[in-house]
């Protein structure tokens, strides 16, 4: 049977959360074997949305064995997918609704990072990051300034790395809006950093007390690594005037301003998505609605 | 004596098909264990200059592992590797860098005694810095030292007004952190030891 999510809009974390709601309910329903998402009146994707129903997808598969049909009716956000290489990266696991005749030019993508899959195996995530930086690093080229070019390239080398920890394929992209705003996204479909962490650092408390302990100086759940890299990232998002947004198990962490905001008891959804923007906020959506405001 | 240079490209080179993107601790890890080799001298003026010209990123969890590690052992007196001196580092590199070697002390095993120097010296357009963390008293011994072509305890413990004692710890710690050349010198008056900067 066939289960349809509806998406009137996407414009916000509510939005995304009550999709969750929905999702994690019907993902757990025996009766239910394939889905789509009716992205039809959607006319334009956030980097957070698309990382969002990147994953979802992922999981649907994962546990029902079948792809999510993404219905999509709008041109232009069709061509602004495939120019993400959403349709080639994820086929295994999403298909578009209509057949794509036309591969778009990647010329005029060049203020994207396509997405690419991040190995959860060690070795290979340490030999897929450079490439993936290399690429970040021509895109942002002659985009932003050399003051902004290093700590960009080091945030998505540092949050890419983490991926090995959820032991599942971890997924990411990075986009360079007009005035310089950068987004990074950076997702996987993992066991979440509450259960990468608790085995070391018991008695944390609620799951977002373990996503605000991995971005302290010292942190890891490895015995040998030492957990320099998510504090890093915490600084140079700050330095950067940036909002970093990290959702993980139950938990949602949003640091922006150089204040902390947390909601727990969320949808447990498998995994972690990390949403860093520098330079710049979100225009036209409201990616704070969830969370109080400042 | 002429120090030797190594790229630090020429190290990452087998280990990666981008050496100029020093990324991941993992790599760091290996990198490591390859730069380990080529700091190992046992002639007691050598140095290494330890050069990042055409390195475009190097991320912190890298730094931490190869030059947080360099650092620690140092100042725990860990190592039997020559000094070593950074070269051409740009922004990026150095800001991960510093980053790295300022926190070290606090990741390290609490267990272990508190790391109390974890410093690598650095030379830009002529000019030296230190990058990490370090006692006050290293950095106003490196300072004095600057000027000096060399540099006894007696020397020292005139210009600061310090004990002999304590002229003599603080040089040799300079030089047990990599960050100056202990020289023996035998005269008429016995065995001492001249300092100087790595040159």
């Amino acid at each position: 049977m066939v289960f349809s999510f509806v998406f009137p809009h996407l414009q916000s974390f509510k939005d995304l959360e009550n999709f969750y709601i929905a999702f994690a309910s019907i993902l757990s329903e025996p009766r239910y074997t394939h889905a789509e998402f009716d992205l039809r009146a959607i006319a334009f994707f956030v980097p957070e949305a698309i990382m969002s129903l990147v994953c979802a997808s992922n999981i649907w598969y994962s546990t029902k064995g079948t792809p999510v049909i993404w219905f999509i009716e709008q041109e232009e956000s069709l061509q602004y997918l495939e120019r993400m290489d959403i349709f080639s990266t994820c086929e295994e696991f999403i298909c578009p609704s209509h057949v794509i005749t036309q591969r778009w030019s990647r010329g005029a993508s060049d203020q994207l990072v396509e997405i690419q899959a991040i190995s959860p195996e060690t070795e290979q995530n340490s030999l897929d990051i450079p490439h993936l930086v290399n690429t970040a690093q021509g895109v942002l080229l002659g985009r932003v300034n050399a003051k902004q070019l290093g700590p960009a390239c080091t945030i998505l080398s540092e949050i890419t790395q983490n991926v090995p920890h959820s032991k599942h394929q971890g997924y990411a992209f990075m986009q360079v809006y007009q005035g310089q705003r950068v987004h990074i996204c950076v997702g996987d479909t993992g066991i979440g950093i509450p259960a990468t962490l608790e085995h070391k650092y018991p008695d944390i408390g609620l799951p977002s007390s373990y996503i605000k302990k991995s971005l302290e100086s010292g942190v890891t759940s490895s015995e040998s690594g030492r957990g320099l890299g998510l504090y890093q990232v915490e600084q140079l998002v700050g330095h950067g005037k940036g909002i970093l947004t990290i959702r993980s198990h139950t938990a949602l962490l949003q640091i922006r301003d150089n204040r902390v905001y947390v909601i727990d008891h969320l949808t447990n959804i498998p995994g972690t998505h990390v949403f860093i923007t520098l330079w710049g906020r979100h225009e036209k959506t409201h990616w704070s609605d969830l969370l109080p405001n400042a | 004596m002429t120090a030797k240079i190594i790229s630090i490209v020429d190290i990452a080179r087998p280990l990666t098909s981008l050496p100029f993107i020093l990324a991941t601790r993992f790599t760091g890890k290996r990198f490591w264990e390859q730069m380990q080799t080529h700091l190992h001298d046992d002639r007691v003026e050598a140095f290494v200059l330890l050069s990042f010209a055409g390195v475009e990123i190097m991320d912190a969890s890298f730094a931490d592992e190869v030059f947080g590690t360099l650092a620690s052992k140092r100042g725990r007196k860990d190592d039997m590797l020559c000094p070593v001196i950074l070269i051409d580092v740009n922004n990026t590199c150095l800001e991960n860098l510093r980053m790295a070697l300022e926190t070290r002390p606090d990741r390290e095993p609490r267990e272990q005694e508190r790391l109390r120097n974890c410093v690598l010296p650095l030379l830009k357009d002529g000019t030296w810095t230190l990058i990490g963390k370090f006692e006050d008293h290293v950095l106003q011994t490196f300072h004095t030292l600057q000027h000096c072509d060399t540099l006894t305890a007696r020397d020292l413990a005139e210009q600061l007004g310090l004990n002999l004692n304590a002229a003599s710890t603080r040089l040799k710690t300079l030089a047990d952190l990599g960050l100056a050349q202990r020289i023996e010198i035998r005269d008429a008056q016995g065995k001492q030891y001249v300092y100087r900067m790595l040159q």
